[in-house]
């Protein structure tokens, strides 16, 4: 194996040759060609009319199945994370079609379709946790990977939707929608435990509680801690002979997450929070290296209370309102002083929806949402060496949002949907912008969907953007900006493969406009923010899902071609993705075997060099063995120990920031 | 969503007959005017032209319901019976003639808002629709054990343990 400097793979297989040989044995004899059927969920076995694993909600703000939805959908289901050994968000995403994730040892994105923004935050995505938005209201940003909001064991499913979702969602449906949905206080019917370590120093523990009441009410109750020690990073760019380039003991965090949710009747409250404390071990932003003062802290918190009636009629109506805060600190050691920034937002929401039934299966949703921003606060100092404070920029803004949508939903005859929706915002920095949706769904014979979709969605100027200063030292405020705005359009074809299984191929371009790009003005040499970029995007995907025979298989590849201004592929997009899964049952439904292959074609890097494509193999047992209420997991990913790196962004002196290399889970859940 | 072979038309009436398309869409079409054409308040023709018969168990004592008091029940709008026993509503599969009237004249709307209806609900967690039975004699098999069930059948029962409701407008 070609070893990437820095990638810590020898620390690696020593520490889990137990756990491989464990797993070995467990796979080769738990594993036989009996007659199991796995685990399914009661409304999907056979006479069903519902199939409760293909309903989407993100696709049109009401539930839907996904054949009928005016959207590529990825759905992945808890009992898919569970059998996968899905640990964070960003592993779920990465199995939408089209999709992958990389990592800069602090945040984790997700690259939608080889529209790579790097560095961005993630704010080109929009993140719902039960159908609310949790971006951060004051940069976008949303966190998928250890500073998620969610853990993923409080995950029922996640609907991972491409393309622009602003007709409904508004600003950050850019180039996809992700909505976390959490379980069901009566699906867990008591108390789990669950404990795992795994390679480089990594443990976790969750607790779940859940349940009905006798008066109706349900609750959840999830918790969880995550700790990384880490291991010694190394990195050639600063081989210096004080720190021959190792970053030693900084690639550790220890992130929390709670998770309450209760409902009674039509009234409902999810509130959750989360905190991530993170060295960063990649001396980003020019930062001394090997420095332990280097760290970034992220907490999140959402409180949102839903009302959702049924009339006699049927028809239904929405209504929420919900609080969100993120706090963000940052500590940047330099040689002479330490720089603190930090992020603080506070906002309230409020939204409502109205879904009327026309008839023979017609729908018009149409409602309004309003945010407000009250307090979002943005800074930065200095602390020199002597203890003095300079502050390089601070700002405290609020800002009032409000929208009002529609989509109708069509039925001509039997076999088609026309749907036509639009969305308008408006916004205090900039007049306003409407964004419309059509698609035409037709099933011309059973089992084939075609859709034709076309969509247009915004990303208005974040705070940051819009005003960050320092006082004429490198940079200054724009006079203003526009939203940036993206188009797409998209051919897909869908067959149902025997009963469960589902097979999908899909053409696309994606144009953007206007893209909010950090440039240096030669007027004074000093960076300010300006609607300038325009990259776009075409390409094929091909997915496959479901089940076929004893096997619940997950497949998609993607043929992508992006291109940035200059006509060049934009940093880390790559011509190929791919990923495949297979999980099959244990004897007597103890338990389930997976494997699973991801591939990622080779991606630029920020100074014309070239990131290596990657082909990964991993696998995964989950087991009963006593058929009672303890489960063994084990995992082991990156299975033949492939060095792969991803791009660095322009924070990072590194071109490619290596990932980890084999590693090993071994965990247990208890359900008393 | 659903089974293999079937089209959005699925829910759109009782299209059983899927290789004729055509003369079933014709067919379906003119179904669907004919039902939408009746005045489903139309008491005395209603009732004495209706395809379904709703059934409960023979110890329930009730005798008759109105539509609207089937209709909470099926939708799960209304959970207990007047004794404050569980109900427990069981349906036909969604191609089922007796399912498409019994959608249209009862729960006054089509299968497809019907079956969006339930998709809403489940998505959300509230309710499960109810369990469905594959015909007539598994309905009336169910309702005949069960004694909170109530359910519907496109034929007259011959079952001593089940009794059929008097549907009053």
């Amino acid at each position: 194996m070609t070893a990437i400097p820095g990638s810590p793979h020898s620390r690696s297989q020593r520490d889990g040759q137990r756990l491989f040989a464990f797993l070995a044995i467990l796979t080769v004899t738990a594993i036989s060609p009996g007659t199991a059927t796995g685990q399914t969920q009661p409304a999907d076995s056979a006479g069903s009319w519902i199939t409760r694993s293909r309903l989407v909600f993100g696709a049109s703000r009401y539930a839907q199945d996904v054949s009928e939805a005016p959207a590529s959908v990825t759905i992945v289901t808890a009992e898919e994370i569970e059998n996968l050994g899905l640990r964070t968000l960003a592993d779920i995403v990465a199995l939408g079609a089209g999709v992958f994730t990389h990592y800069d040892r602090n945040y984790a994105y997700a690259t939608f379709r080889g529209m790579s923004r790097q560095s961005d935050f993630n704010t080109r995505i929009l993140l719902l946790i039960d159908g609310h938005r949790v971006n951060d209201a004051g940069t976008d940003a949303s966190g998928i990977g250890t500073d998620a909001l969610i853990d993923v064991t409080a995950i029922e499913r996640v609907e991972i939707i491409n393309g622009p979702g602003s007709a409904l969602f508004g600003t950050n449906a850019f180039f996809g929608v992700v909505n976390v949905v959490t379980r069901h206080g009566r699906s867990l019917r008591g108390l789990g435990l669950r404990v795992e370590g795994a390679s480089f120093g990594v443990s976790r523990g969750a607790l779940t509680w859940g349940g009905r009441q006798p008066a109706g009410a349900e609750i959840l109750v999830s918790m969880a801690a995550e700790r990384r020690e880490g291991s010694d990073l190394y990195y050639p760019e600063f081989d210096t002979s004080s720190t021959r380039g190792i970053a030693r003991g900084l690639d550790g965090e220890r992130a929390y997450r709670a998770l309450v949710k209760a409902r009674r009747g039509d009234f409902s409250f999810l509130g959750a929070s989360s905190l991530r404390l993170r060295r960063v071990p990649t001396a980003s932003y020019s930062t001394t290296f090997n420095d332990p003062r280097l760290r970034n802290d992220d907490r999140t918190a959402t409180a949102v209370v839903k009302y959702e009636h049924a009339f006699a009629d049927l028809s239904r109506l929405f209504v929420s309102t919900a609080f969100d805060r993120y706090e963000y600190e940052g500590t940047w050691p330099y040689d002479d002083m330490v720089t603190r920034d930090y992020n603080d937002s506070r906002a309230w929401s409020l939204a409502a929806e109205y879904l009327q039934f026309l008839g023979s299966g017609s729908k018009l949703a149409m409602g309004g949402e309003a945010r407000w921003l009250n307090s979002g606060r943005i800074g930065a100092w200095d602390e020199t060496a002597n203890g003095e404070r300079v502050e390089l920029f601070s700002l405290d803004r609020s800002t009032f949002t409000g929208a009002a949508f529609g989509q109708l939903e069509w039925r001509l005859g039997d076999h088609a949907i026309l749907y036509a929706g639009a969305r308008h915002d408006w916004y205090e920095s900039f007049a306003g912008t409407t964004n419309p949706r059509v698609a035409l769904v037709v099933r011309p014979r059973g089992g084939l969907t075609v859709k034709v979709l076309h969509g247009r969605a915004f990303r208005a100027p974040n705070l940051y953007e819009l005003h960050y200063e320092d006082a004429g030292q490198t940079q200054k405020a724009p006079p203003g900006l526009a939203p940036e705005t993206v188009e797409s359009s998209e051919l897909s074809l869908e067959h149902q493969l025997g009963s469960r299984a589902w097979a999908t191929v899909s053409a696309y371009t994606v144009r953007t406009r206007a893209l909010i790009n950090l440039r240096t003005d030669p007027s004074d040499g000093l960076l300010v923010f300006a609607n300038e970029g325009q990259p776009r995007s075409e390409g094929i995907e091909f997915k496959l899902a479901g089940s076929l025979g004893r096997f619940r298989v997950r497949a998609a590849y993607a043929l992508q071609q992006a291109q940035d201004d200059a006509l060049q592929t934009p940093v880390n997009s790559p011509r190929h993705v791919g990923y495949a899964s297979a999980s099959v049952p244990i004897r007597g439904n103890r338990g389930t075997g997976s494997f699973f292959v991801r591939h990622v074609g080779a991606r630029p890097t920020l100074d014309g060099s070239t990131a290596p494509a990657y082909t990964l193999v991993g696998a995964a047992l989950l087991a009963r063995p006593l058929a009672g209420p303890l489960e063994v997991s084990a995992q082991v990913l990156n299975l033949f120990d492939v060095a792969y790196a991803d791009p660095g962004g322009e924070e990072h002196v590194q071109q490619i920031l290596p990932r980890d290399g084999r590693s090993f889970r071994l965990g247990v859940r208890y359900r008393f | 969503m659903f089974e293999r072979g079937t089209g959005f038309a699925r829910l759109s009436g009782p299209l059983r007959h899927r290789q004729r398309p055509f003369a079933l869409a014709v067919a379906g079409a003119l179904v669907l005017l004919a039902s939408q054409a009746t005045p489903v308040t139309a008491s005395h023709g209603w009732r004495s032209a209706t395809p379904y018969h709703v059934i409960v168990h023979s110890d329930n004592p009730l005798r008759e319901l109105s539509r609207d008091q089937i209709a909470a029940y099926f939708l799960k709008r209304r959970t207990t019976w007047p004794n404050g026993a569980p109900v427990d509503p069981v349906d036909l599969p969604p191609d089922s003639r007796a399912r498409f009237d019994f959608s249209r004249e009862v729960l006054r709307r089509s299968p497809n808002d019907v079956s969006a209806y339930w998709i809403q609900e489940i998505f959300a967690g509230r309710t499960e629709p109810p369990e469905v039975k594959g015909s007539d004699a598994a309905v009336v098999a169910y309702v005949s054990s069960a004694p909170g069930a109530i359910g519907y059948v496109s034929a007259m029962p011959n079952n001593s343990f089940v009794r059929v409701l008097v549907l009053i407008p």
